[in-house]
């Protein structure tokens, strides 16, 4: 693989992680845990807290990657999301009476538990239902890079195919598997989609 | 106060957890405020961009969420095992999650305690800035001294016997020398003093040396048959030209005695042998190297470091941060729980400043996590200290650490 760039620009992660390169995505999730940690920590007043806001954020940067490279302020985009979770959370923790303490709503969410056994069991259900249904080709081709860690033009080469080809496809998988989790009812808030200017 | 800088001022008490009973009162309204949820949302991303302070800690803290994500939507036809990071997987990098929860909340502590405005003209004093260039010297056998940084780049800079060394075009040292000596064998030697960057020498046989700030090299013009022998004071990493014929050594001396020797197989390694520091260590990076001093003698394996202690015993640490050994080399200073008085040497010598301490305290309570350039100003530096809650105070070069 090529090294990361050790300053790639937000952008440019953004748009190698529209086509899945995972490289870009840890490259962004160090950058912005780094950044945002300290903030939410203060915000929270609990570490887990704050690791679950940033995961929270950070998996909807990866689920919505097929959307990435249209999207023109990375850290805006990313703060905006960040900000209304981070807002979803003080509303679920937050009692009038106490300064500090909190509380937690019994039973959980997809959305308030990102990561929740349940969550990912369900979620890798309906991505391997929707990868068995996709075309044989996007199939292969997605399989490739993600799970044999082939890199595009390796991948370009062995099926004597253009780069560009396989990027796109790599783009179009993602967002097929964005659009079932959603239907599924994983959901990415609506307001997300507004953020798209 | 108008709704939108009380909404602001809501949120910053918040940030900083001094919000009264009254005031925890307003915020949970204003939080359930359908009316204003929009400005609320503005307010915080404004304050959210408008932080300052960023965690410095390993990226392995990040590891398993950011596999737990990637693994959501991988084919599960296939086993799933967590996929190689793209970038080289070093293996002595250890997950340090403890580490950086006590960390974590040890920075939201200290945060919330006012820290003690400096006087702007004290932040003047202390508003040392990096060294800009390399002021080498190179002392030749005869004792002719050569102040690098004055001669042309790309220029030869002597000719000894049938040695020449010139700078390079970047402004590096650089010999070019027959492959065996004719004649006696002569020494220079290359100083780098403190408040200097980092210079680096290729050798007769190809060998770099890179030497940090307040460090110095001692080597033959041009090497005889049989050895090569250098040796050093310092801080340095070298890049040994394999020759088998010829083994290559590094030797430090102190007070006349030689406290140790590095006995190498062309390989990579770093030597951090300052004089005002207790311990000496030999990180090797790559290849082989046998660490000999007073007492006893080690092989060294890939990514360990040896301490040799003043009086010559010597300590092999299985595993060391990497990054943290070399940062000087790449240009940062990097640190993962280093006492002070460490840290405060190492900006002493890159800054050239004097450090004193004053008032009552233990320098070895504090420990400190960071990582910034060295190109960065000596109170961008100093600021991680002060969020540990060391102070500071400048007098000239002199810099004062206080309680």
């Amino acid at each position: 693989m090529s090294d990361t760039p050790k300053h790639t620009d937000d952008r440019t992660l953004f748009s190698r992680i529209a086509e899945g390169e995972e490289w870009a995505y840890r490259e962004l999730y160090h950058r912005y845990g780094k950044m945002l940690f300290p903030f939410l920590l203060k915000l929270t007043g609990a570490k887990h807290a704050a690791d679950d806001l940033i995961q929270e954020t950070m998996l909807r940067v990866w689920l919505n990657r097929d959307q990435l490279s249209d999207v023109d302020h990375p850290r805006a985009w990313i703060h905006r999301i960040a900000s209304n979770l981070a807002l979803n959370w003080l509303r679920r923790n937050t009692v009038h009476e106490q300064a500090v303490e909190h509380t937690f709503r019994s039973g959980t969410t997809a959305e308030e538990d990102p990561l929740s056994n349940l969550t990912v069991q369900a979620i890798r259900t309906v991505v391997q239902q929707t990868l068995d249904s996709m075309p044989p080709q996007r199939r292969l081709i997605y399989r490739m890079h993600r799970d044999q860690g082939k890199r595009t033009v390796e991948i370009a080469e062995e099926l004597g195919i253009s780069v560009s080809t396989v990027k796109n496809t790599l783009i179009t998988a993602a967002r097929t598997i964005r659009e079932q989790v959603a239907k599924a009812g994983y959901t990415l808030p609506i307001w997300l989609l507004a953020l798209f200017f | 106060m108008n709704g939108n800088s009380d909404i602001r001022a809501l949120l910053q008490e918040r940030l900083r957890g001094d919000l009264s009973p009254e005031r925890q009162q307003a915020f949970h309204t204003l939080l359930h405020d359908q009316e204003r949820q929009e400005e609320l949302r503005a307010a915080l991303e404004e304050l959210m961009s408008e932080e300052q302070t960023i965690l410095q800690a390993h990226r392995s803290i990040w590891t398993q969420h950011i596999e737990a994500i990637l693994s959501l939507d991988r084919d599960i036809t296939r086993p799933l095992t967590v996929s190689r990071p793209k970038v080289i997987a070093i293996p002595w990098v250890r997950a340090v999650a403890a580490a950086v929860l006590i960390l974590g909340i040890a920075m939201w502590w200290l945060t919330r305690f006012q820290l003690r405005q400096e006087a702007p003209a004290q932040q003047l004093a202390i508003n040392i800035p990096a060294p800009t260039g390399n002021h080498a010297t190179l002392t030749l056998a005869g004792g002719r001294q050569l102040v690098l940084d004055t001669a042309a780049n790309g220029g030869t800079l002597a000719t000894q016997g049938s040695a020449q060394v010139s700078k390079t075009a970047d402004g590096q040292i650089t010999y070019h020398a027959p492959e065996k000596a004719s004649g006696p064998v002569v020494y220079n030697t290359l100083t780098n003093p403190r408040g200097s960057q980092v210079i680096s020498i290729t050798l007769a046989d190809g060998s770099r040396v890179w030497l940090n700030a307040g460090s110095s090299l001692t080597y033959p013009a041009s090497w005889p048959d049989n050895a090569r022998n250098v040796s050093v004071n310092g801080e340095a990493y070298f890049e040994v030209a394999k020759d088998i014929a010829r083994p290559f050594s590094v030797s430090k001396t102190s007070g006349g005695k030689e406290a140790v020797r590095i006995n190498v197989l062309g390989t990579n390694f770093n030597v951090n042998a300052y004089e005002d520091e207790t311990t000496i260590r030999v990180t090797l990076l790559q290849g082989a190297v046998k660490v000999s001093s007073d007492i006893n003698g080690h092989l060294l394996q890939p990514g360990q470091q040896l301490r040799i202690s003043p009086n010559g015993t010597q300590q092999i640490a299985a595993t060391v941060d990497l990054d943290e050994v070399m940062a000087w080399k790449n240009g940062r200073f990097q640190f993962d729980g280093v006492d002070m008085q460490t840290l405060m040497r190492q900006i002493s010598r890159w800054y050239d400043v004097e450090v004193q301490y004053e008032g009552k305290f233990n320098p070895a309570d504090y420990a400190f996590v960071g990582n910034i350039r060295r190109t960065e100003n000596m109170a961008k530096v100093l600021h991680i200290l002060e969020l540990g809650g060391v102070h500071f105070r400048a007098e000239g070069r002199k810099l004062i650490v206080l309680p």
